[in-house]
Parts: structure tokens; sequence; C-alpha cells
């Protein structure tokens, strides 16, 4: 149908409303321009041809550009001074509107060259926020939010008597307590549902940190209140660095944004889209950068392992993408070390050494420059090639140490706390491939040349190992030979399909020191470099637990995998290293063990049925074992113990599900300071903390008596309220129910009839 | 301690009860066997057999012990005579009898019908004749709770409210207590007791009735006053209580209980928690526990003269245990003191 416009006129039909709907314009669509700042300056013209290609080149990742013409007016338009030389900015012109959005995105802030950095903008925007009134000309200052003191972040370390806390988590509950002896735990604080996750305290105790199906919580302060929250959907894992300045979250699931107008304070961006890591700043909050994790390293990961490893100085973090590279990020810029990660074909694990303050290659770093980082990794056995284990130092990425290895099933790496030694645990197969074994190989990572002492274990497997605390002594678990019984059993029930419900595979433990070698003394190259102090036999013990001063440890046998129970083997065994006997006399140790600087003495024992978690608190006072829910629920609790393995405390929890300990800072007592007090330990501190325990226990006996005085008070009222309303003859029952039936017999024995006459 | 094993069912013991003298123990289990044994040397008096040989749930001698009653799954309730075993009257229900006492002034029973099959669970209670004989199926009044306002009824026991004289007291499913009036069978109060779903398994009463202890799966037993439903105490156990009994003499409780039948594997009996254990009624403190049977403990019974105690298992064993001289010896120093002064 065709509409007269004349007549429709005549008849007084007003299109005006419909003409403004459908006006057409001869504008070009404005949305699709953007503007790119910082091009080049003073090009001439003849050279704008090339500057147009290189530009396109430039910009064209984010979309198609529409073709350039003849005279400068599409395509790349530059803009032009009067002598026909470039003024720095250009007007591209993308095909579609996404194109350009696409462009203020990823290219806004983009170097281009060594001088030049483009800015790019959206054509719209530019003219949106030049009209006048958009944008106020006269700067209004921000008004100051008002200061809100925060808690502080260590104030549980102000406690007058020095206790330590733990948070325990038990049915639906998470509680922060004080550790107090014998007696029930002083509650600080207890957020119910807090979270059905496993919570985890950052590595000095200042933070705890919660996961939920948003983000992150992070918990702080006497009030014990979250204090930050960092937004990853689905996080399911979070740590804290070190030195407690960088947060890392991870989520298998990949970002994805909420639609434009929905973000709000959603932290992520376009680029951060489909990534899994994110780092973040705990002083601001700040996102620093985000990571992809690939989907095979996804797979495989280890929930208990770290994702990101921290150096001890907190300047790199790296990750491994295992069998390619190795990724190691500087802070806080979060960029890789020179731009790219570190190809090392085949890489299997790597571990950084715990400290920054070592002497590399028998060089100390001068006092003026940061120390290198120093971190060791391992490659298996490819074809012809051997197995290698390799320290490198970050950031100059300088291998100082390889060493090849043949006939290697697995490797693990140990360091020695202080980054004095390096143990590289080799589990071996024999040439046959039938049976395997272990070597200890003991790298002296502070020396020149890194000179290695191994250690080979023929016929048994090492399971576990475990340093001493800044000594060189320690601990190994070997699987025992002997024990082919009870793994065929195990064989046979893991065929059946059943839950092994056996005892845990038996053991060996074996202490160990290195010879001549006192706390900060050398140690001598010799043959007898590593020694043997003593033996445990036929036991099952899967755990080591050295007290975080050292000197003292304890083993246990825990309960590792649901469903697998074992009845009987649930002993502590609590052992001095420096037992203060004479050494000679000692005869818990190995006869020829005179010159091992180890005098170990089992000094207690205990046992935690269906324990499943072991820790000494941080001190090194108490040792507390824990059975939690999360492995199984039978007799869920926790026990305290001392140093000698006395039961201190013992609770059971319904739904206990763990107990952690709050970490702490290192002391800042320097070590003379703390020579001090050890000296006047005995005379000046012993007699004042006595005192005040013995104050402590007697008012709290009193108040027991007090409480269970008033208890029986309340209840003989009670009762004698009660028995002054009852009837004398309550049910028909008279008031002496009691008979006491006497019943004489007697019984005639015989009877003589005497006649007397 | 040593127990006198009463070694007379086959299956799982339900429910043992000593009557008012003590001398006699009444016994019934899921073997459909009902036992009466001489309390002090664990002789057996005899079965009485009248009953169908399906699981028996309930047994209460009459306070004057010249009758008792047994129910159970052939949902009928039996009065017999204890001496000779006559049977006297048959009480017949809809479905099984998960309860059924004596009130303690011999006057009354009652009976708790389980909720089955689409009927409604039922609280039956009955006049006892003068004679003890001429029983009449009429009952004096009957209690149904809509399941969608109120769980059914587990167990039930008879209170003295010192003002309104004998009441009713019955134990739900989800852990609530009524009181109903034991002349019409109104409902006096309802409180929750126990936290949901704490089933309440077992309900006994101090001898004179004025307040009872409660137990429920959710691994508590509660000591609650007749005439105020008040909370007095709560003793915690660790697996859930089956029963839970009052001693006299000793201001002690016992709740026994254990790791349930169909949770226990091949696991050793430690983790069962098939024990008595005792606690100080007053101050609530477990002190101390009695073990020996190797499946829970489904029913306790306490000598009314505070001597012995029973325990009836899973495993099918009565063990009676003579209270000796350390049990009556053991005072709190708080009750030493509370005595010495009492005898000033």
């Amino acid at each position: 149908m065709t509409v007269d416009l004349e007549e429709a006129k005549e008849l007084g039909i007003d299109f005006s409303d419909l003409e403004s709907k459908y006006v057409v314009t001869d504008e070009p669509d404005l949305d699709a321009f953007v503007v790119a700042d910082g091009v080049p300056k003073g090009v001439p013209a003849a050279k704008h041809k090339a500057l147009r290609t290189v530009l396109r080149k430039f910009l064209s990742p984010a979309g198609p550009i529409t073709p350039d013409n003849e005279d400068g007016t599409s395509g790349i338009i530059l803009a032009l001074n009067d002598d026909g030389t470039t003024k720095g900015t250009a007007f591209v012109e993308y095909e579609t509107k996404a194109g350009a959005d696409t462009a203020a995105t990823i290219l806004h802030k983009k170097r281009f060259d060594k001088n030049h950095t483009i800015l790019v903008n959206k054509l719209s925007d530019v003219i949106r926020y030049t009209e006048p009134g958009v944008v106020s000309d006269t700067w209004t200052p921000p008004e100051q939010e008002p200061y809100t003191e925060r808690e502080h972040l260590r104030w549980w370390l102000a406690d007058k008597q020095g206790r330590d806390q733990f948070i325990m988590q038990r049915g639906d509950d998470t509680g922060l307590f004080w550790n107090c002896k014998a007696d029930p735990p002083e509650k600080v604080a207890v957020r119910p549902g807090l979270t059905e996750q496993p919570v985890r305290w950052s590595p000095l105790g200042s933070y705890l940190i919660s996961l939920h199906r948003q983000g992150v919580q992070i918990w702080s302060g006497p009030s014990f209140q979250p204090t930050s929250r960092y937004v990853h959907p689905n996080v399911a894992y979070a740590r804290i660095s070190p030195n407690e300045s960088y947060l890392v979250t991870y989520s298998p699931e990949p970002i994805q944004l909420p639609p434009p107008d929905r973000r709000g304070a959603f932290p992520f961006g376009e680029q951060d889209a489909g990534k899994n890591i994110a780092v973040w700043e705990l002083s601001t909050g700040a996102l620093l950068r985000t990571l992809a994790l690939p989907e095979e390293v996804a797979r495989e990961l280890n929930p208990e392992e770290d994702i990101m490893r921290w150096s001890p100085d907190e300047r790199y973090v790296a990750r491994l993408t295992p069998g390619q590279s190795l990724s190691i990020y500087e802070l806080p810029s979060m960029g890789l070390i020179d731009k790219k990660s570190i190809r090392v074909e085949g890489i299997r694990d790597f571990s950084w050494c715990p400290t920054n303050n070592i002497a590399i290659q028998g060089r100390k770093t001068p006092a003026k420059e940061i120390p290198p980082s120093l971190l060791a990794y391992w490659t298996p056995e490819v074809g012809d090639q051997a197995a290698r284990v390799s320290l490198m130092t970050v950031p100059n990425k300088e291998v100082i140490r390889t060493r090849n290895l043949v006939n290697v099933n697995d490797v693990s790496l140990h360091w020695q706390n202080l980054g004095r030694f390096l143990c590289v645990k080799v589990d071996r197969h024999s040439k046959s491939g039938k049976s395997t074994f272990s070597n200890l190989e003991f790298y002296r990572a502070t020396e020149a040349g890194i000179p290695v002492e191994v250690m080979e274990l023929r016929d048994s497997q090492v399971l576990k190992f475990a340093w001493e605390p800044n000594r060189d002594r320690f601990v190994v678990i070997c699987a025992d030979p002997t024990d082919g019984v009870s793994k065929a059993i195990l064989k046979e029930q893991i065929a059946a399909g059943r839950a092994p419900l056996t005892q845990p595979p038996r053991t060996i433990v074996s202490f160990y020191g290195l010879e001549h070698s006192g706390p900060g003394g050398s140690v001598a190259a010799t043959d007898k470099f590593v020694q043997i102090a003593k033996k445990l036999e036929r036991r099952t013990i899967n755990t080591i637990r050295w007290n975080p001063n050292g000197r003292f440890l304890v083993l246990t046998t825990l309960v590792l995998n649901r469903g697998v129970l074992n009845t009987t083997a649930c002993d502590l065994e609590f052992f001095d290293f420096d037992y203060e006997g004479d050494r000679k006399e000692n005869k818990y140790m190995l006869e020829d063990a005179a010159d091992v600087p180890v005098n170990v003495m089992k000094i207690g024992q205990s046992s935690h049925y269906g324990a499943t978690d072991i820790d000494w608190d941080p001190s090194g006072r108490y040792v507390t074992t824990a059975s939690s829910f999360w492995i199984h629920n039978l007799e869920n609790g926790y026990k305290i113990y001392d140093i000698r393995g006395a039961v201190i405390r013992e609770e059971r929890i319904e739904a206990l599900k763990c107990l952690l300990w709050r970490p702490r800072p290192p002391t800042p007592l320097s070590k003379d300071q703390i020579k001090q007090i050890r000296k006047q330990l005995r005379e000046k501190w012993a007699p004042i903390f006595d005192a005040e325990d013995v104050a402590a226990q007697s008012a709290q006996a009193r108040e027991v008596m007090e409480s269970r005085r008033r208890l029986l008070s309340e209840w003989t009222a009670y009762r004698a309220n009660i028995a002054a309303k009852l009837p004398k003859d309550l049910f028909g029952v008279k008031e002496s129910a009691q008979e006491n039936i006497e019943e004489y017999t007697e019984e005639v024995l015989s009877e003589q009839t005497e006649v007397i006459e | 301690m040593r127990p006198i094993m009463l070694k007379g069912h086959s299956r799982p013991l339900t429910q043992i009860k000593y009557n008012r003298e003590g001398d006699l123990l009444f016994s019934v289990g899921k073997d459909g066997i009902v036992g009466v044994w001489y309390s002090h040397n664990g002789e057996r008096l005899g079965t009485y057999d009248g009953q169908m040989p399906t699981a028996l749930w309930t047994v209460d001698p009459h306070p004057e012990s010249n009758i008792a009653l047994s129910g159970g799954a052939d949902n009928e309730v039996h009065v017999w005579k204890v001496n000779g075993g006559e049977l006297i009257h048959r009480f017949q229900f809809e479905t099984t009898v998960k309860q059924a006492r004596f009130s303690p002034d011999g006057k009354q029973l009652f009976a708790i019908i389980e909720q089955r099959m689409g009927c409604i669970g039922q609280t039956v209670v009955f006049d006892v004749p003068e004679d003890l004989e001429s029983f009449s199926d009429e009952p004096r009044f009957l209690l149904e709770f809509d399941p969608k306002e109120r769980a059914k009824v587990t167990t039930a026991g008879w209170g003295y409210d010192p003002e309104t004289g004998i009441v009713l007291i019955l134990a739900h499913d989800d852990g609530w207590v009524t009181k109903v009036d034991s002349n019409d069978g109104s409902i006096i109060e309802s409180l929750q007791i126990h936290d949901k779903p704490g089933t309440i398994t077992d309900i006994q009463f101090s001898t004179d009735h004025t307040y009872f202890i409660t137990s429920s799966k959710d691994k508590t037993a509660k000591l609650l006053d007749v005439k105020t439903l008040n909370v007095l105490k709560t003793y915690r156990g660790e697996a859930g209580i089956n029963t839970a009994a009052i001693t006299p003499v000793k201001d002690f409780v016992v709740l026994g209980g254990g790791q349930e039948a169909r949770d226990v594997t091949t696991t050793s009996n430690r983790q069962g928690n098939f024990e008595s254990r005792f606690y100080h009624k007053i101050f609530e403190d477990p002190i101390g526990r009695v073990t020996g049977h190797f499946g829970p403990i489904n029913t306790l019974a306490v000598h009314p003269d505070g001597t012995q105690f029973a325990s009836g298992s899973e495993d099918g064993y009565i063990r009676v245990h003579n209270f000796d001289k350390p049990y009556f010896d053991f005072l709190y120093d708080v009750e030493r003191e509370a005595i010495a002064a009492s005898k000033h």
C-alpha cells in the first residue's frame, strides 16, 4: 500500500512522530570508530602509507578494519598538521561496533614500539565526554572517608599468659579458642554455619581463610569477623604467601563474566575471562593478575599441594606445568621473569630453598645486594637421557648444579629449613626392575661446588623423610621388606572390592645424624657422612612430627584414608634427641653410634584410638591429636599431651572436624635476648609462673566446689518441696512397705527318750 | 561386680522390669518369650508362653505382683497370672503394641499402639478392675495424634503430679513429651525436650513418680519434673541412648545404648560403646561404666531398693549386677559435707 503524503497532509494526519523515529542521517555510525592517540608524530606524507599498514596490523587483532581509500578518508584516517605531517592521532573505522569495543579494551595502552604506546578510545566516548556539562570543568576534591581503626592483626600474641589459640570446626560451628591446658578451652568466638569446608590459617597466623561459593573470606582480629572478601566463584583453593603479603585463589571453574550491567563489584574484567588462578595483594585487596591453568594440569592437581609456590622472600612465585615448563613470576608486577616461562623438558617437581640467606656456591651475597633465590627441580629418565636433579638460581636462571640419576622411579625434594642441605630421596629400581629401594642424596647447598653425599638403603624403600628443624638430623620411615603377609592380605582384600581393614603396612623407623654437625658447625666430608643412631622395627608408624623448635619428636600411626580404620595401631611415641643423660651410657642407642650427634631416648608413650591428625602447638610445648569426622565418625574428639606424652586433656566432641593451631610469627627477640631469658628461667621466671598456676588451679577447684554445692542444695530443696506435698499412702502403699520377715526355724536333729525311774 | 548372666532368650531383649518388691525380674524379647526370674540368684521362675511367637516389645508386672501384662507384634496385650501363667484377658488392637504399663496405683493401664499400615498410632487407657480379673475391652479414653501435627508416640509412662495426682507422660518420635490427664485423656501440656530427630527411646520414673528420665537418639538423656516438665538435668552420652533409669538410694542415673546394630560391622566391640554408663544425677558427671555386652543395650532396670541393676541387650543376654560396697560408699566431697552438716 502506498500513501500519498500530500493527501495525508490534507487529511491532517500528523506523521511527525514516525518521521523523527525513522529519520535517516548521513552521518556514519560513530560506534564503529576509535580514536588512537600516541601514534608517531611528524611523519611526512610519503611515509603515511607505511604507517597505515603498520597501524592496521597493530589494530586488527580486535576485528576487521574497513579498507583504506586513496584520499585517506576511510579505514585508518590520520590526523594531519597543515604541513602534511601526522599530528599523532588516528581515527580508525572498524567494520563492526564489536570490533571497536574490543579494541578499546584490549589495545588500550598497548606498546606500539619502543617509544610509542597507543591509547585507544571509542570515538563515541570521546564525543560524549567532551560535550559541555558531562564532565565538570571544576575539580571537586573527593570526600575523605572517615578513618576507622582496624583491629590489630596480631592481637593474640599479647595474651598475658602467652597462650596459643586454635580453631576448632565441629558440626556446623567454627570456633576460635584459647588453649587452657587441662581446662576446657576458653572460647574467643564461635561462628555457627561459617563454612562446611576446611578453614586454613595464613602462614604467620594473622588471618584465617574460609572458602565459600562466591569466593574467599579472610577473618582476623579479636572480634573474629570477616575483614575482607575476595570474589572468585566456586573457589577451591586459597593460600596466603609466606610473609602474608599476597593471596592466591584457584577455582576449577574458569572465570565467567556476568553481563556488563550486573558486574558491580565483580573484580574481573574481559582479560580475566576463562582464567582459573587469581593473585591478590592483601594490603589493598587489589587483583594483581589472573592466570590460566592448563586443563591437563588442573586434572592432576593435588589439593594438598601448592599450586603457586613462593620464594621465601615473596619476590617470586612459581607454577609448574608438569613435563613442560616452570613459570616464575616477579612480584608485585606479576610479570614472568624475562617475559617467558622456563622450558624444562619433562620437569616433574620443584622446590624453593626455604631461605634466601645462604651462601650460594660458597659465596655469600653482599649486604647491599638482594640475595638470589634458589630452587631445585628434577626431570625423569626419558629414552637414553638420565633423570636429573638440578639447582637453579632465580632470577638469573643459572643452573649451578645438576646430577644425573639412573633407574629412577620417583624423586622427592626435601630442603632443610635453614637451607644448608637438600635431601633428594630417589626411589630406584634394580636393573631387572624387580626390586625397589631408595637412595638419599645430600646436597651441601652452601658449599662451593655443592658436594653431594649419597646414602644407599639397599633393600628397602623410604616412605617418609623429615629433617629436624634448625638442625641436620633426620628421621626416615622405610617399608618393612619382611612385611609380605599383610601386603598379600591387603591386595586380596582390595581385589575383592572390600575396604582394607587390616593393619596399616609395617614400617621401620630410623634416626640419623650428619657426622660432626652441631648447630652451626660445619660438616666434614668423610665417607661416614650419614650415621644411624637408632632403629625402631616392627612398627606401623606412618607419621613423623618434629617439634617446631627441634630436639623433640613424636611418631604415630594416623588413620589417613576414609573407610580404612585400623583398630589397634594408634600408639604415639615421644623421643628426645638431646637426652640429658650421659651419651656413652645410653643403652637405647645403637652400639656403634658413638660418633653420631644424637643422644636419643624414648621419653613417653600414649595412644589415641582412631586419630587422624597430629600436630605440635606453635610454641612446641604441647602435642594434639584429633580424630576427625571427615575421615570417620567413631569417637571423634581430641587429646592434648605434654612433651613427654602424658595426656593433659581429652575431650570427645560429636562431629569434630578439625583442630588447627594458630601459627605464630617468628620471635622478634634477638639470639642474645633468648639466651638471657633461658639463663634466668629457673631463678627468675619459673617461680612466677608456678605461683600463677597454683593460684589459677585453686581458684578453679573452689569454683567447681561452689557450683557443686549450689547444685546439691538446689536439688535437696527441690526434693524437699515435692516430698512435703506427697500423701503418706502414695499409690496405696503404706509407709513401711519394707517388711522384715524373720523366720525362726528349729530343727530337731535327734530325739531320745529316756525313762528315768 | 560379678554379673549374673541370664540366658533364656534366643533373640534381642526388648524390655526388662522389676516388680515393686524387686524379688522378680520380668523380661521380653524379639523371640516372643516372656521370662520371669528370681532377681537374687538369676534362677528362672518360669516363662509365659501364651503369646504368639512374634517379637514382644513390652512387659509390666502389676504393683501387687499377682498379674502381669505383655504386648508385642501379635497386636495384643495379654494379662496373665504371675503364679501359674494363666491367661486372664486379651486386649486386641489393629497393629503392634509398643509399650504398655500399669499405673503405679495399679488402677489403670495404658497401651501404645504403633502407627502403621494406614492406622494412626493410638494411646489407649483401660481401667484395671479391683478383682484383677474381670477386664473390660471398653477403654477409659483413647488418644490419637494427627501425624501432620505431632510425631507418633514411641513410649510412655505414669507420672505423679503432687497437685493433680497421676498423669500420663507420652514421649514422641520427634523429641516432644506430652502430659495427659489420666482421668479423661485431656492434654495438659506439650514440650520439645530433645533436638530433632531426637526419637525418645525410653522413659523411666523415680520411685515416687514425680520426676523421670528420658533417653533419646540425640545422644542425651534428660531428667524432667512431672509437674512442670522442666528439664532438670542433661546427661550426654557418646552413641545413641536406648534406655535410661534412675537409681534409688544413690543419686545416680544409668544410661544404656551403643552403636546401632545395623552400623556395627566387623569392628571390635570397643567401638560400639556397648556399656551401661553411670552419671551423677545431680552433677551430671559421668562416674562409671559397666561393660560386658557385645551388642547394644536395649533395656535397663534398677532394683527398687537400689541394690542391683539389670541390662538386656541386642546380644540376647540379661546381665544382673549386684552393687558392691564401693558403689554405696562413693560420695562427692560436697555430698559428704552435706551429710555431716545434717547430722549436727
